[in-house]
Protein backbone atom coordinates (compact mmCIF):
# COMPACT_ATOMS: atom_id res chain seq x y z
CA UNK A 1 0.00 0.00 0.00
CA UNK A 2 2.91 1.90 0.55
CA UNK A 3 3.71 2.49 -3.08
CA UNK A 4 0.59 4.15 -3.43
CA UNK A 5 2.49 7.72 -2.23
CA UNK A 6 4.80 7.15 -4.30
CA UNK A 7 5.38 8.68 -7.84
CA UNK A 8 4.79 11.55 -6.67
CA UNK A 9 5.48 14.84 -8.40
CA UNK A 10 7.46 17.56 -6.52
CA UNK A 11 5.69 20.51 -7.20
CA UNK A 12 8.80 23.70 -7.40
CA UNK A 13 6.44 26.61 -7.59
CA UNK A 14 5.44 26.59 -4.19
CA UNK A 15 9.31 26.88 -2.63
CA UNK A 16 10.46 29.22 -5.45
CA UNK A 17 7.54 31.14 -4.38
CA UNK A 18 7.74 31.22 -0.86
CA UNK A 19 11.64 31.53 -0.59
CA UNK A 20 11.88 33.41 -3.22
CA UNK A 21 14.20 31.93 -5.28
CA UNK A 22 14.69 30.74 -8.68
CA UNK A 23 14.66 27.31 -10.48
CA UNK A 24 17.99 27.80 -10.61
CA UNK A 25 18.92 28.57 -7.21
CA UNK A 26 16.19 25.49 -6.08
CA UNK A 27 17.89 23.07 -8.09
CA UNK A 28 20.71 23.63 -6.13
CA UNK A 29 18.86 23.54 -2.69
CA UNK A 30 17.50 20.23 -3.75
CA UNK A 31 20.51 18.62 -4.96
CA UNK A 32 21.94 19.33 -1.88
CA UNK A 33 19.00 18.17 0.06
CA UNK A 34 19.09 14.68 -1.97
CA UNK A 35 22.83 14.34 -0.98
CA UNK A 36 21.98 14.94 2.52
CA UNK A 37 18.77 12.77 2.40
CA UNK A 38 20.43 9.77 0.56
CA UNK A 39 23.16 9.82 3.45
CA UNK A 40 19.92 9.76 6.07
CA UNK A 41 18.80 7.19 4.24
CA UNK A 42 21.93 5.04 5.13
CA UNK A 43 22.01 6.18 8.21
CA UNK A 44 18.21 4.94 8.64
CA UNK A 45 18.97 1.34 7.23
CA UNK A 46 21.75 0.83 10.07
CA UNK A 47 19.79 1.59 12.58
CA UNK A 48 16.73 -0.75 11.55
CA UNK A 49 19.82 -3.02 11.56
CA UNK A 50 20.45 -2.43 14.86
CA UNK A 51 17.10 -1.96 16.40
CA UNK A 52 18.20 1.34 17.09
CA UNK A 53 14.67 2.76 17.54
CA UNK A 54 15.75 6.47 19.36
CA UNK A 55 17.81 6.88 16.15
CA UNK A 56 15.40 6.19 13.59
CA UNK A 57 12.97 8.52 15.21
CA UNK A 58 15.53 11.42 15.04
CA UNK A 59 16.46 10.43 11.28
CA UNK A 60 12.53 10.71 10.13
CA UNK A 61 12.46 13.98 12.63
CA UNK A 62 15.44 15.15 10.92
CA UNK A 63 14.11 13.98 7.28
CA UNK A 64 10.42 15.70 7.99
CA UNK A 65 11.98 19.44 8.81
CA UNK A 66 14.26 19.36 5.58
CA UNK A 67 11.66 18.42 3.18
CA UNK A 68 9.08 20.66 5.01
CA UNK A 69 11.61 23.57 4.51
CA UNK A 70 11.93 23.01 0.82
CA UNK A 71 7.92 21.78 0.26
CA UNK A 72 8.59 18.52 -0.45
CA UNK A 73 5.25 17.49 1.31
CA UNK A 74 5.05 13.74 -0.12
CA UNK A 75 8.41 13.24 1.71
CA UNK A 76 7.59 15.49 4.81
CA UNK A 77 4.45 13.02 5.05
CA UNK A 78 6.52 9.73 4.74
CA UNK A 79 9.13 10.89 7.09
CA UNK A 80 7.09 11.89 10.03
CA UNK A 81 4.99 8.74 9.65
CA UNK A 82 8.28 7.18 10.28
CA UNK A 83 9.02 9.34 13.11
CA UNK A 84 5.96 8.03 14.42
CA UNK A 85 6.15 4.31 13.70
CA UNK A 86 9.87 5.09 15.60
CA UNK A 87 8.10 6.32 18.47
CA UNK A 88 5.45 3.62 18.86
CA UNK A 89 5.66 1.53 21.69
CA UNK A 90 5.01 -1.29 19.47
CA UNK A 91 8.16 -1.00 17.39
CA UNK A 92 6.74 -2.27 14.27
CA UNK A 93 9.70 -3.02 12.53
CA UNK A 94 8.87 -4.52 9.30
CA UNK A 95 6.39 -1.51 8.90
CA UNK A 96 9.93 0.96 9.44
CA UNK A 97 11.73 -1.14 7.17
CA UNK A 98 8.84 -0.38 4.54
CA UNK A 99 8.88 3.36 5.46
CA UNK A 100 12.71 3.17 4.75
CA UNK A 101 12.08 1.59 1.76
CA UNK A 102 9.83 4.13 0.24
CA UNK A 103 11.46 7.08 1.53
CA UNK A 104 14.79 6.14 -0.57
CA UNK A 105 12.76 5.62 -3.91
CA UNK A 106 11.16 8.72 -3.31
CA UNK A 107 14.37 10.59 -2.59
CA UNK A 108 15.93 8.82 -5.86
CA UNK A 109 12.46 10.08 -8.13
CA UNK A 110 13.21 13.83 -6.96
CA UNK A 111 16.79 13.14 -9.42
CA UNK B 1 26.81 56.99 9.10
CA UNK B 2 27.87 53.12 8.63
CA UNK B 3 25.31 50.68 9.12
CA UNK B 4 26.36 48.31 11.85
CA UNK B 5 27.23 44.94 10.91
CA UNK B 6 24.86 41.75 12.76
CA UNK B 7 26.40 38.76 12.46
CA UNK B 8 23.85 35.37 12.44
CA UNK B 9 24.59 32.36 13.89
CA UNK B 10 22.96 29.50 12.25
CA UNK B 11 23.30 26.14 13.96
CA UNK B 12 21.69 23.11 12.66
CA UNK B 13 22.92 19.56 11.18
CA UNK B 14 21.34 20.07 8.26
CA UNK B 15 23.15 21.77 5.14
CA UNK B 16 20.13 21.49 3.39
CA UNK B 17 18.39 23.76 6.66
CA UNK B 18 21.26 26.21 6.95
CA UNK B 19 21.59 26.82 3.14
CA UNK B 20 17.62 28.32 3.26
CA UNK B 21 18.32 30.10 6.10
CA UNK B 22 21.30 31.91 4.91
CA UNK B 23 19.28 32.34 1.68
CA UNK B 24 16.48 33.73 3.05
CA UNK B 25 18.65 36.46 5.62
CA UNK B 26 20.71 37.15 3.38
CA UNK B 27 18.08 38.50 0.62
CA UNK B 28 16.90 40.07 3.80
CA UNK B 29 19.23 42.10 4.81
CA UNK B 30 22.96 43.17 2.92
CA UNK B 31 24.76 44.19 6.05
CA UNK B 32 23.98 40.36 7.85
CA UNK B 33 27.08 38.11 8.05
CA UNK B 34 25.87 34.43 8.17
CA UNK B 35 27.93 32.18 10.05
CA UNK B 36 27.10 28.53 10.34
CA UNK B 37 27.54 25.76 12.83
CA UNK B 38 26.53 21.73 12.02
CA UNK B 39 26.82 21.14 15.84
CA UNK B 40 26.90 22.39 19.39
CA UNK B 41 30.42 22.40 19.85
CA UNK B 42 31.36 23.82 16.62
CA UNK B 43 28.33 26.48 17.75
CA UNK B 44 30.28 27.41 21.09
CA UNK B 45 33.48 27.68 19.26
CA UNK B 46 32.01 29.89 17.05
CA UNK B 47 30.39 31.86 19.57
CA UNK B 48 33.62 32.50 21.74
CA UNK B 49 35.64 33.32 18.30
CA UNK B 50 33.23 35.90 16.50
CA UNK B 51 30.53 36.82 19.29
CA UNK B 52 27.40 36.64 17.68
CA UNK B 53 24.85 39.19 17.99
CA UNK B 54 21.52 36.35 17.45
CA UNK B 55 21.24 32.75 17.40
CA UNK B 56 19.51 30.50 15.10
CA UNK B 57 19.40 27.21 16.89
CA UNK B 58 17.78 23.38 15.87
CA UNK B 59 16.67 20.98 18.84
CA UNK B 60 17.31 17.95 18.27
CA UNK B 61 21.27 17.45 16.77
CA UNK B 62 23.39 14.33 17.05
CA UNK B 63 25.57 14.57 20.18
CA UNK B 64 24.87 18.13 21.93
CA UNK B 65 21.30 19.38 21.03
CA UNK B 66 20.45 22.99 21.14
CA UNK B 67 19.07 22.68 24.44
CA UNK B 68 22.40 21.88 25.32
CA UNK B 69 24.33 24.60 23.39
CA UNK B 70 21.30 27.23 24.72
CA UNK B 71 21.86 26.31 28.86
CA UNK B 72 26.15 26.31 28.06
CA UNK B 73 25.70 29.68 26.63
CA UNK B 74 23.21 31.26 28.88
CA UNK B 75 25.64 29.64 32.11
CA UNK B 76 27.83 32.15 31.12
CA UNK B 77 27.68 36.14 32.13
CA UNK B 78 29.35 37.32 28.82
CA UNK B 79 26.84 35.23 26.12
CA UNK B 80 23.80 35.53 28.57
CA UNK B 81 22.60 38.75 25.87
CA UNK B 82 22.83 37.20 23.07
CA UNK B 83 18.71 35.93 21.44
CA UNK B 84 18.76 32.52 21.20
CA UNK B 85 16.10 31.41 18.21
CA UNK B 86 15.06 27.96 18.46
CA UNK B 87 14.01 26.92 15.20
CA UNK B 88 12.32 23.54 15.16
CA UNK B 89 10.30 20.76 13.75
CA UNK B 90 8.94 19.99 17.39
CA UNK B 91 6.04 21.89 17.59
CA UNK B 92 4.32 20.83 20.99
CA UNK B 93 3.31 23.26 23.65
CA UNK B 94 5.58 21.55 26.14
CA UNK B 95 8.74 21.74 23.40
CA UNK B 96 8.23 25.48 23.57
CA UNK B 97 7.84 26.25 26.82
CA UNK B 98 11.28 24.03 27.17
CA UNK B 99 13.17 26.14 25.12
CA UNK B 100 11.26 29.65 26.82
CA UNK B 101 12.57 28.06 30.28
CA UNK B 102 16.18 28.01 29.51
CA UNK B 103 16.33 31.40 28.10
CA UNK B 104 15.31 30.86 24.77
CA UNK B 105 14.00 34.46 23.55
CA UNK B 106 11.54 32.83 20.82
CA UNK B 107 10.63 29.82 18.64
CA UNK B 108 10.06 29.18 14.90
CA UNK B 109 8.48 26.04 14.22
CA UNK B 110 9.77 24.14 11.18
CA UNK B 111 8.90 23.97 8.22
CA UNK B 112 10.28 28.22 8.17
CA UNK B 113 7.69 30.71 6.66
CA UNK B 114 10.78 33.08 5.72
CA UNK B 115 8.99 36.15 6.01
CA UNK B 116 8.26 34.94 9.59
CA UNK B 117 11.82 34.22 10.49
CA UNK B 118 13.03 37.43 8.39
CA UNK B 119 10.55 39.52 10.71
CA UNK B 120 11.86 37.98 14.05
CA UNK B 121 15.50 38.14 13.59
CA UNK B 122 15.30 42.01 12.46
CA UNK B 123 13.05 42.03 15.66
CA UNK B 124 15.50 40.53 18.02
CA UNK B 125 18.32 43.00 16.32
CA UNK B 126 16.77 46.03 16.68
CA UNK B 127 15.59 45.09 20.65
CA UNK B 128 19.10 44.25 21.40
CA UNK B 129 20.62 47.33 20.13
CA UNK B 130 18.61 49.28 22.05
CA UNK B 131 19.32 47.43 25.27
CA UNK B 132 23.47 47.90 24.23
CA UNK B 133 22.36 51.79 23.76
CA UNK B 134 20.15 51.98 27.38
CA UNK B 135 23.27 50.12 29.05
CA UNK B 136 25.50 52.37 27.28
CA UNK B 137 23.55 55.28 28.52
CA UNK B 138 23.37 53.78 31.95
CA UNK B 139 27.24 53.63 32.72
CA UNK B 140 28.05 57.01 31.30
CA UNK B 141 25.36 58.26 33.14
CA UNK B 142 27.45 56.46 36.46
CA UNK B 143 30.85 57.49 35.40
CA UNK B 144 29.90 61.15 34.93
CA UNK B 145 27.96 61.13 38.64
CA UNK B 146 30.67 59.95 40.29
CA UNK B 147 33.05 62.51 38.36
CA UNK B 148 30.56 65.51 39.55
CA UNK B 149 30.71 64.24 43.00
CA UNK B 150 34.46 64.44 43.02
CA UNK B 151 34.33 67.56 41.76
CA UNK B 152 32.47 68.62 44.59
CA UNK B 153 34.93 67.46 46.85
CA UNK B 154 37.64 68.70 45.23
CA UNK B 155 36.24 72.14 44.95
CA UNK B 156 35.34 72.81 48.51
CA UNK B 157 38.68 72.02 50.23
CA UNK B 158 40.27 74.20 47.08
CA UNK B 159 37.93 77.27 47.53
CA UNK B 160 39.75 77.28 51.42
CA UNK B 161 43.05 76.50 50.31
CA UNK B 162 42.04 80.20 48.12
CA UNK B 163 40.48 81.67 50.71
CA UNK B 164 43.32 81.15 53.39
CA UNK B 165 45.99 82.32 50.60
CA UNK B 166 43.89 85.88 50.21
CA UNK B 167 44.45 86.13 53.89
CA UNK B 168 48.39 85.09 53.84
CA UNK B 169 48.38 87.50 50.66
CA UNK B 170 47.04 90.26 52.15
CA UNK B 171 49.31 89.75 55.17
CA UNK B 172 52.50 89.78 53.20
CA UNK B 173 53.94 93.23 52.01
CA UNK B 174 54.69 93.41 48.00
CA UNK B 175 58.55 93.79 48.81
CA UNK B 176 58.41 90.40 50.78
CA UNK B 177 60.27 87.74 48.56
CA UNK B 178 57.38 85.52 49.70
CA UNK B 179 54.69 87.45 47.97
CA UNK B 180 56.02 86.33 44.74
CA UNK B 181 55.64 82.81 45.21
CA UNK B 182 52.32 83.00 47.28
CA UNK B 183 51.07 85.32 43.62
CA UNK B 184 52.74 81.77 41.59
CA UNK B 185 50.36 79.32 43.81
CA UNK B 186 47.50 81.78 43.38
CA UNK B 187 47.53 81.23 39.48
CA UNK B 188 48.29 77.53 39.93
CA UNK B 189 45.26 77.13 41.69
CA UNK B 190 43.12 79.85 39.43
CA UNK B 191 44.21 76.91 36.99
CA UNK B 192 42.57 73.74 39.12
CA UNK B 193 39.49 76.01 39.43
CA UNK B 194 39.10 76.37 35.99
CA UNK B 195 39.63 72.53 35.55
CA UNK B 196 37.21 71.90 37.66
CA UNK B 197 34.65 73.83 36.33
CA UNK B 198 34.91 72.48 32.85
CA UNK B 199 33.85 69.24 34.75
CA UNK B 200 31.19 70.68 36.40
CA UNK B 201 29.87 71.27 32.85
CA UNK B 202 29.54 67.47 32.47
CA UNK B 203 26.05 67.76 34.47
CA UNK B 204 24.80 69.10 31.04
CA UNK B 205 25.66 65.57 29.68
CA UNK B 206 22.59 64.80 27.29
CA UNK B 207 21.69 62.72 24.55
CA UNK B 208 20.69 64.45 21.48
CA UNK B 209 19.45 63.12 18.12
CA UNK B 210 22.07 62.82 15.24
CA UNK B 211 21.50 62.68 11.60
CA UNK B 212 18.11 61.15 11.49
CA UNK B 213 18.08 57.58 13.53
CA UNK B 214 21.88 57.44 14.43
CA UNK B 215 22.54 59.01 18.38
CA UNK B 216 25.28 60.20 19.83
CA UNK B 217 25.96 61.42 23.57
CA UNK B 218 26.91 65.13 23.54
CA UNK B 219 29.68 66.33 26.14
Amino acid sequence: MEGAILMVQYDKSKAMEVLGIDEGILNELLQCYITEAEGEIVKLEEAIRTDNFVRMAEIGHGLKGMSGNLYIYHIQEMAKGLEVLAKDSNKDKAAITQRAADLKQAIEELK
Amino acid sequence: MDKKVSKILIVDDKETNRTILRLVLSKADASYVILQADCGKAALEIVEREMPDIILLDVLMPDMDGYEVCQKLKAQEKYKSIPVLFITALDKTEDMNKCFSIGGADYIVKPINPEEVKARVKAHLSFKLAQEERIQITNLESVKNMVVTYNHNMNQPLMASITYLEILLAQTPAEDKRHKSLIKVKTELAKISEILKKIQALQELKRVDYVGQTQMIDL
